[in-house]
Formats: structure tokens, C-alpha cells, sequence
């Protein structure tokens, strides 16, 4: 009886815990949290802990129940097979009460100390060995990690951040050597593939709306939708602006918070705004830019390309013979 | 010889135990509308003293000091009396004593949400006030040590070892910590700069925890618990092993708040060692409570005083375990600056400190009105209520520690962040935020219920401030008893118990503190940090005003994932100038450290006016005032004199002409601004300059520098 609200209990919490776990996530980055080492050190860790708590539970439910019965608080109606179980269980219970030493109750006035302050007595117990040795392995893993430290044996932080680079530079030429993920503002161009345009969009309403409006037509920032440009209206000019920011004028620099094929995306997505009419139109600022012939056949050249690598390839390619 | 009769103060007892109820109160609803202003941050109403960063200080002094302070001094004083049959040795001091720590309270509860804090973590509050907190406490001292000489008890009893510890320990912390320089009656600037006053602030912060909030509640732990169960304690032995280990060992973990940071190696070794060798010291404390209860866990189940025992010695034995655990840098790494930490924090301070004051109180409050409890009922109410709120308010903040985690180190193939704009972490974890508001809220509830059944039960009774006792003089001579175990020697010796307890605090704050402040290789110099202007100084002044650092760090880890969303890891030579450090412990918004240049000015202008404006969905409060108020420049030539005081090299020439330049600054900021933002009127005298002009700097004074100038510091 006992024991079952116990796994119910437990159940309970860990459904709670995966619920509000799975719940914060969203479901693209689920994907990647779970081939995230770090998610299954703390789930093992998770693991084990509650594997701890059923232990500490059940130990304290066993150790109860024992002095209830010895001390005869607890009626006497087991079941022949509740009696077996008990059996099985004596094993465990001898080694956990050699762990405990604990004087029996009904021995305890041998170990009065005949302290008395206002009615406490205190017993002299002898301090429970699992204590003890727990206390003993506590200091010499305090030993070990003190010379391994001090010695240089373990690494230090800036050793472990170094390892941690050299791993991440490794990890991304290997990417590199598959994907040709390469864009930069030299060999930009705009895409027109309608899910990239999409996600270009996604990521200007969630980044750039703010200071140029939702459809393009300025507030904070200047608007996107006429035809005058602060800083050029070519591909490579947004993607630069977007890229580097304009930090002299209030445009913040987007290349630590997006990666290239993103800033591409919305850089495309941007220039898509021209020629759409706003709410509420900002005065024009800048430079009227006029598309050159050029430009054009390269975007018509890539009209074909999806995200796949080899057509990105192929596109950069078309921009090669094109020069 | 002949017994004596004396009688027990239990006016004081009573106060302090009224003061707990009601300041308890008070702390808990801040801490609920803080919460909720995680959530729903709009709940600041735009005014300046309901801003989170101000409100937060107030929430944890309130819990700390109000709560957790006035239920010691309750606790102290009911036990000590008894456990050494006599009166407190003086009404005198005992009513100092109470009014003294009210009035700390009361001012507390005006000067924080004014803004006057010294920034540093449950020590914010100003240099007048910390005086006023020494000499309350030593009057506190003064009080208890000389009702002990005048015991009529021969040994002191466990309890009373914590006691002792507790107050010699808050006292060299308290002072420590809050050695700093008065500008003005509600400014001053601390003597320590940087990494060695981020050692300080921690070594007394970590140790605040340990004898503030766990060693006097151990000491009533082992008076009320074998009191209310009627059990022996448990093991004599164990008492005396645990109570030297624990105080020996706690006050070298400071460090463990510091791991990954710009504080040297050997230090942050030192904290994890000594925090992991602390497991063991603790549980004793946890398996004396809980086997004292061997034989009494029939009344337990009867008992609402035993359960909220129960749970909170439970909850201890938790925290102490976890608490070592995120002491190693494995863990430490992934939970530091998350949500993780307040959930640890509040499993000792609602499980641990709460739920052992509540049952204190329950017991306690009976007997002062020579009543019983108005309803057990209610009492077992109470800790369903408050037990569900514990729950409802840890785990959600786990999950979004882990979750936040996550989010910050998840990098794409390409090597550049999952999530680079921090705003993406913030807002997946609105929805655990308001979990969180929600359990602290039933724990409030379950205080209410406190209340009323307390005032009830008050109301059907008749106090007894006098209560009459009995009890044998000490004589003279002593005869020492055969086989006596060797511990029981000091026991006699209040004086000796004293001494031996401050030379085993003292070894590990000083050989961790003073190497730090003396061996130069510690922190070494970067020739390109200059010192802040003085515009730059009042900005960081009301950096300090506001709190940011409740919600901010300025401490940039040696993590990839922190160099890729930040920049260069930070220095310790970068902070040698910080009176007082800001590196912060939470980052409920990204870390600021190398937020110097990667905006523009408007950027900032617009984001103080209304975060929002400039990222979507963020949980920071406005901070509009910050416009219409003109900079106070009055005290800034005193500020800088202090500064050279201190050490920092302002010459005289600036100092004297120091108007002059902070205009020039100010003025190029705004000039600046106006041509940004052409339609906003930008007025140069505004305090928003200055913060713009100190947000501006952070850690930019290594900009300069070569790789291979970096990677020598």
C-alpha cells in the first residue's frame, strides 16, 4: 500500500518534469537538444537522482516500519506472503543496519548519557559508518582534486576552453566540407525560392519589424519598400548593411545572431518589399537604386535554386562564368 | 544548597515571534509580485520603487533578515533561557535588541526601493544602516554571552554551540564585507575592487547562508525538535563531530559562487573541495534531526508541529547535498546564472528556514498563551498547502534552468549559435515563470492561514510574560565525573568555546581572502584598463541604483558558447577598478560585460524608454525616469577623491576641471543621439546619458589589444 503511492508519486513527478520539459521546447529544436550531449548528462544525472530518492524513500518507508513493529505500534497481521517478502528483504536490512549501528530503542537507556537540559537527553550512538566512510571518501576526492589542480594534472579553465575551440573548429570543417553554406556579401545572391523567402520572412518579422514595421515601412528605421537606399539597394549591399550594421546610424550589426544562409534569406526577403505599399509609408531616404541588367540575369539564373548544396553550388558557379 | 526560583522573559520571545509573522508575510508577497512581474512585467506600474530590480533586494533582505532573523532571535531566546535555567541576563538589552532589528527592517524597507543599496548580494543595504546592524548584533551578543556566564546550567547544550558560532561568525562577515568609503549618507563605495571584492561578497554571501540561515536553525532544530517529539537526541557523538566540521569546513566554500570566473584557479579549487567535504558535516545535522524522531513517527503522523519539522530537516539534507553537487565545475558550468540556482536557494529557504520557523511558531505561540492551537486542522492545512507551493515553485525553475541551459550552449553545425538572439531563451520560459508565481503563491496562502490561526489561538488565550521556573544554583566546585567523554570540558567553558569557534572561521576566509588581495600574480595588470570618466562613474551609479545586476552579469565565462554570443572571456585585470564589482549572479537577461560598441547609442536610448520597442517580448521594465531626470552631479568631485582614496589613478587636473569633461562626454553622446534619431529632443544632462556613456564602455578597454596580448591575461 505503502509502496504503491510511493511509484505514484514518483510517476507523477516524472511525468510532471518530461511535460514541462517537452512543453519549453519547441519542436524544431527538440531535435538538436536531444543530440546535445549535455541533455543526456542531465538526464542520466536526472536519472540517478531519482533512483536516490526511491532508495532514500524506501529505506526510511523499511526503517519505519521496523521500529514501529519492534517498538509494537504497528499490529501484527502479515500474510504468509507478505512474511516471504520480508525474508527476501532481511539481507539488505542487516547490511543497511550495520551501516546505520544504531542502538535498538529498547536498549537505549544503556546509552543515556544522563544529559539533561530543560528534559533533552542525548543518546551516545555510536556515529553511523555510512557516515563516516561517506566523510572519508568526501576528503580524499578533496585531496585528489587539490593535487590534480594544483599540480596542473587536471585542466584548467582556459585549457578546457581551448580544447573546447579546437573541437568546435572540427567539427565545423567537417560541415564546411559538405554543405557550401558560404555565403558572403562577394557571392550573395538573391533567392527566390518561395520556403527561403518564407523563413527570410520569419526572420524579419521576428528580428527587423520592430524599427522597419512589419510591411516594410519604416519607423525607427528607414523604409524598405520605395526605391531609396541609404546604403545601396543590390543584394550585396543588404545583405552587407544587414551583415555589418550601420552602427554610426542606429542599424545594429546581425552577424552573431544570424548565420549567412539566414542573413541571405532575409536579405532576399527584403528586397521582395519593393514596390509594395505600406500602412504608413516613411519619407524616402537616400539614393534612388536602379537594378543593373547584371544583377538581373544572375537572379534569373538562380530562380531554380533550392537550399540543397549542390545547387547552391552550381549557382555560384553560374555567377563565376557570368563574370 | 537551595533552588532558586526565576522567571523567563517571554515578552521578547513573543515580539520577535509576532515580527517573524508579520515581516514573513510582507517578504513573501514581495517575492510573489516579483515573480510576477517575470511575467507580467507591466506590474512595475512605471514607477521606480516597484521595478524588479529594486524590489528584489527588498524580497531577499526581507526573507533573510526580517523572516529568517527576527525567528532566530525568537528561537534563541525562548531555548537559551531554558536550556540554561535563567532569564535573559538583561531587559535592557533584550529590548534594544528587538526595536534595534526592527528599525534595521523598517529602513531597509524605505532605502531599497529608493535605490540606496551598495549593490552587493544580501549586503545592499547602505553604511548607516550596516553600523546599525553591528551594533544590534553585538548588543545581541552582549545579551546572550552574559546570561551564559550567569547560567545555571554547568554544560552547554548543542543548540547553544551554534548559537555561539552564528554570532561570532555574522560579525566578522558583516564587517568585512561592508568595509567601504562614505560619500555621502546614503552612498559609499567599497575598499575591495573586482575580483577581491567579488571574493569578499561571496565569502560572506555563501557564509550568510551557512550561519545565518543554517547554523542558529540547527541550534533550534535540536532544541524544539527532541522538545516537541519528548525523543533523546539521537547521537551525542555526531553533535560534536558535525557541529566542528561544519563550521570549520563552511567557510571555505565561498569560492564555489565563483567557479569559471576571473578569480584565480587555486581559489575556485579550494571552494569545490571544501563544498563537496561539507556533504557529510550537514547530514549529520539532518540524520541527528531525523533519528531523534525514531520512536515518535506515530506522532508525526498526528503532529502538524512534527511534519513541518519533518519536511524541513528533509529539505535541508536536499539543498546540502545538491548545494556540493553544483559546487563541481561539471554542473556548475551548466547551472550557474540559470533559474537553477533559485530553486535551490528556495528548497533550503521555504523547505529548510521556512518550514521549521512555521513549526516553531506553531508550537511556540500556545504555549506563550498558555492555550493550545486554534486548529490542527488548519496547521495540517498549512502544510499541504505550503509543502504543494515548495513543489509547484522548484520544479518549474529546474526544468527552466536545465532548458535555458540548453538554449545558451546549443550551437549549429556552422559553428554559429541556435539561438543568438538571448531574447529566443527568455521567452520559452515565460510559461515556467509563471508556475513558479503560482507555487510561491500557495505558499503564501498557507501563510495567511498561519496568521489566522495564530491570531486565533491568541485571542482564546492569556499571555504569560513572566513564567516562572525553577532551579539549583551551580555550586562552586565541580567534581569532574569518571569516563566523562573530552568534548564535555569545553562545554564548560562558554569563554573557550568562543575563542576556538573564531579561530576555525577565521583559518579558511584567511587563506583564501588574503593571498588574493596580496599575491599580484592573482590579478594580473592590463595596461589598456584606464578608470571609468566621471560620467561613465555616475552611469555605473545608477546601474547600481537600478539593480541591474539582479538580472545582468559582467562576467563573460571561458566558454565557447559565452565568447561566441559575448566576446573575449573576461580578465581579471579588467575589474581592478570596480568599487564594488557587478559581476552579478543571474542572468535573467544576457550578460553585459562586452556590451561596450556592439550597439548604438540610439539603440540603448530607445531600449531604457521601452525594451520592448527594440526586442519584442523582452521582460525588462521600462525605465522612462531615467529621461526626465537630470544626472545629480553634486557629489561627483567627492566620488572621484574616494576613488583616489582607493587607489584608482584620477589625476588632480581632471578631477578639478571634471565638470568641463563630463559635459564634452555627455554633449558627444547626445550630438550622437540627434543625429540617430532626428525626431527625439535628446537633452545632454539627462541621466540617461551617463548610463548610455558607462553601457558604452564596459569591456572595451581590451579592444586594443592583439591576440597574443589576450591570451597572456
Amino acid at each position: 500500500m505503502k509502496k504503491f503511492n510511493v511509484t505514484f508519486l514518483v510517476a507523477g513527478l516524472l511525468i510532471m518534469i518530461g511535460a514541462m520539459f517537452v512543453g519549453t521546447l519547441n519542436e524544431q529544436s527538440s531535435s538538436d537538444l536531444l543530440s546535445d550531449p549535455v541533455t543526456w548528462l542531465v538526464i542520466v544525472a536526472a536519472f540517478f537522482l531519482l533512483i536516490a530518492l526511491i532508495a532514500t524513500w524506501n529505506a526510511l518507508d523499511a526503517m519505519k516500519y521496523m521500529l514501529m513493529k519492534k517498538e509494537g505500534k504497528l499490529p501484527v497481521e502479515e500474510t504468509e506472503e507478505e512474511e516471504e517478502a520480508v525474508e527476501d528483504k532481511l539481507w539488505l536490512q542487516s547490511i543497511l543496519e550495520k551501516l546505520q549501528d544504531a542502538r535498538p530503542i529498547e536498549e537505549e537507556a544503556d546509552i543515556d548519557l544522563d544529559h539533561d537540559y530543560d528534559g533533552i537527553r542525548e543518546l551516545d550512538n555510536n556515529l553511523p559508518p555510512w557516515w563516516v566512510y561517506g566523510f572519508y571518501i568526501t576528503i580524499i576526492f578533496a585531496v585528489v582534486y587539490i593535487i590534480r589542480t594544483f599540480t596542473g594534472v587536471a585542466p584548467d579553465q582556459f585549457d578546457e576552453y581551448q580544447s573546447q575551440l579546437v573541437e568546435a573548429e572540427k567539427i565545423k570543417a567537417e560541415y564546411l566540407k559538405t554543405a557550401a553554406n558560404l555565403v558572403d556579401e562577394s557571392n550573395v545572391v538573391a533567392l527566390t525560392d518561395e520556403s527561403r523567402l518564407l523563413s527570410g520572412k520569419a526572420i524579419f518579422d521576428k528580428n527587423c519589424a520592430v524599427c522597419h514595421q512589419t510591411d516594410g515601412g519604416g519607423g525607427v528605421g528607414p523604409n524598405l519598400t520605395d526605391i531609396y537606399w541609404l546604403h545601396g539597394g543590390s543584394i550585396k549591399d543588404v545583405f552587407t548593411t544587414v551583415k555589418y550594421g550601420v552602427p554610426a546610424k542606429g542599424m545594429i550589426p546581425w552577424k552573431d545572431q544570424l548565420n549567412p544562409s539566414q542573413m541571405q534569406e532575409v536579405s532576399s526577403y527584403i528586397l521582395t518589399l519593393q514596390g509594395t505599399t505600406p500602412a504608413n509609408p516613411k519619407d524616402p531616404q537616400g539614393d534612388a537604386y536602379e537594378p543593373v541588367q547584371e544583377e538581373e540575369t544572375t537572379e534569373e539564373m538562380t530562380t531554380d535554386s533550392t537550399a540543397t548544396p549542390a545547387d547552391t553550388t552550381a549557382a555560384e558557379e553560374a555567377v563565376m562564368t557570368s563574370l | 544548597m537551595q533552588s532558586e526560583t526565576f522567571y523567563y522573559d517571554n515578552r521578547t520571545v513573543r515580539n520577535f515571534t509576532v515580527a517573524t509573522v508579520i515581516w514573513g508575510l510582507i517578504a513573501f508577497l514581495v517575492g510573489v509580485t516579483i515573480a510576477l512581474q517575470m511575467v507580467f512585467p507591466d506590474l512595475n506600474a512605471d514607477l521606480p520603487w516597484l521595478t524588479f530590480g529594486r524590489l528584489r533586494a527588498l524580497h531577499t533582505n526581507g526573507a533573510i533578515f526580517a523572516f529568517v532573523g527576527n525567528a532566530i532571535f525568537a528561537g534563541v531566546y525562548y531555548s537559551l533561557q531554558r536550556l540554561l535555567k535563567t532569564r535573559m541576563a538583561s531587559d535592557f538589552l533584550s529590548k534594544i535588541h528587538f526595536w534595534g532589528w526592527q528599525l534595521i527592517i523598517l529602513s531597509a524597507v524605505v532605502t531599497l526601493p529608493l535605490g540606496i543599496s551598495s549593490s552587493k548580494e544580501y549586503a545592499e543595504l547602505e553604511w548607516p544602516i550596516d553600523i546599525l546592524i553591528a551594533l544590534v548584533w553585538v548588543i545581541f551578543g552582549v545579551n546572550m554571552f552574559w546570561t551564559i556566564l550567569k547560567r545555571r546550567e554547568r554544560h552547554l547544550y548543542v543548540a547553544i554551540w551554534f548559537y555561539i558560532a552564528t554570532f561570532v561568525t555574522v560579525a566578522v562577515l558583516h564587517i568585512v564585507n561592508n568595509i567601504e568609503i562614505p560619500i555621502s549618507f546614503t552612498k559609499s563605495y567599497s575598499v575591495f575592487a573586482g575580483v577581491q571584492d567579488a571574493l569578499v561578497q561571496w565569502w560572506y554571501g555563501h557564509n550568510a547562508v551557512a550561519f545565518f540561515l543554517t547554523t542558529p536553525v540547527l541550534g533550534m532544530m535540536y532544541y524544539f525538535i527532541p522538545k516537541v517529539a519528548n525523543r533523546p537526541v539521537y547521537s551525542y557523538r555526531l553533535s560534536i563531530i558535525h557541529f566542528w566540521a561544519l563550521i570549520f569546513i563552511y567557510i571555505w566554500a565561498g569560492p564555489h559562487h565563483l567557479l569559471y570566473t576571473a578569480l584565480p584557479g587555486w581559489a575556485q579549487s579550494l571552494g569545490t573541495v571544501f563544498s563537496v567535504m561539507l556533504i557529510f558535516p550537514s547530514w549529520g545535522g539532518m540524520i541527528n534531526g531525523l533519528l531523534t524522531l525514531r520512536g515518535a513517527w506515530d506522532k508525526v503522523r498526528d503532529s502538524a508541529v512534527l511534519k513541518f519539522f519533518v519536511v524541513a530537516v528533509t529539505c535541508y539534507g536536499m539543498a546540502t547535498l545538491e548545494g556540493p553537487l553544483l559546487s563541481l565545475k561539471t554542473f556548475n558550468g551548466i547551472a550557474h546564472y540559470t533559474d537553477w540556482i533559485p530553486a535551490h536557494v528556495h528548497i533550503g529557504t521555504l523547505g529548510w528556514n521556512g518550514f521549521l520557523i512555521f513549526g516553531m511558531v506553531y508550537y511556540l505561540m500556545p504555549k506563550l498563551y498558555q492555550t493550545s492551537l486554534f486548529s490542527e486542522k488548519l496547521a495540517n492545512a498549512h502544510f499541504w498547502i505550503g509543502t504543494l507551493g515548495i513543489i509547484l515553485w522548484a520544479l518549474p525553475m529546474y526544468v527552466s534552468g536545465f532548458t535555458q541551459s540548453l538554449m545558451w550552449k546549443e550551437f549549429n553545425p556552422d559553428g554559429t549559435l541556435v539561438y543568438g538572439n538571448f531574447l529566443e531563451t527568455v521567452t520559452q520560459l515565460i510559461p515556467m515563470y509563471l508556475l513558479r508565481a503560482t507555487g510561491g503563491g500557495l505558499y503564501v496562502v498557507g501563510m495567511i492561514l498561519l496568521v489566522v490561526n495564530v491570531m486565533r489561538t491568541v485571542a482564546s488565550g492569556k499571555f504569560l510574560p513572566q513564567e516562572e521556573a525553577s532551579a539549583m544554583p551551580l555550586s562552586r566546585t565541580f567534581l569532574k565525573p569518571k569516563n566523562e567523554h573530552w568534548h564535555r570540558w569545553i562545554e564548560r567553558r562558554p569563554v573557550q568555546m568562543l575563542l576556538w569557534s573564531t579561530v576555525l572561521i577565521l583559518i579558511g576566509g584567511a587563506i583564501e581572502i588574503i593571498p588574493t588581495m596580496m599575491v599580484k600574480s592573482n590579478v594580473p595588470t592590463i595596461e589598456s584598463v584606464k578608470p571609468y570618466t566621471a560620467l561613465e562613474l555616475e552611469g555605473r551609479d545608477i546601474y547600481i541604483r537600478e539593480g541591474c545586476n539582479a538580472c545582468h552579469s559582467q562576467m563573460v565565462r571561458p566558454f565557447r558558447s559565452e565568447t561566441a554570443r559575448y566576446g573575449e572571456y573576461s580578465k581579471a585585470g579588467e575589474f581592478v577598478y570596480d568599487h564594488p564589482f557587478l559581476w552579478g549572479s543571474k542572468r535573467t537577461g544576457p550578460d553585459l560585460h562586452r556590451v561596450g560598441g556592439k550597439y548604438p547609442h540610439s539603440w540603448h536610448y530607445n531600449h531604457m524608454w521601452d525594451p520592448t520597442s527594440m526586442s519584442p517580448g523582452s521582460l525588462m521594465p521600462r525605465y522612462q525616469w531615467l529621461f526626465g531626470n537630470a544626472l545629480d552631479t553634486s557629489l561627483t568631485k567627492e566620488k572621484l577623491q574616494t576613488m583616489v582614496t582607493l587607489g584608482v589613478p584620477y589625476t588632480q587636473g581632471y578631477i578639478d576641471s571634471v565638470y568641463f569633461y563630463m559635459n564634452e562626454q555627455a554633449e558627444g553622446i547626445a550630438a550622437e543621439l540627434r543625429e540617430q534619431m532626428e525626431e527625439v529632443e535628446v537633452k545632454s544632462s539627462e541621466e540617461i546619458i551617463a548610463l548610455i556613456a558607462y553601457l558604452q564602455r564596459l569591456g572595451t578597454d581590451i579592444k586594443a589589444m592583439d591576440n597574443n596580448e589576450l591570451a597572456e591575461n
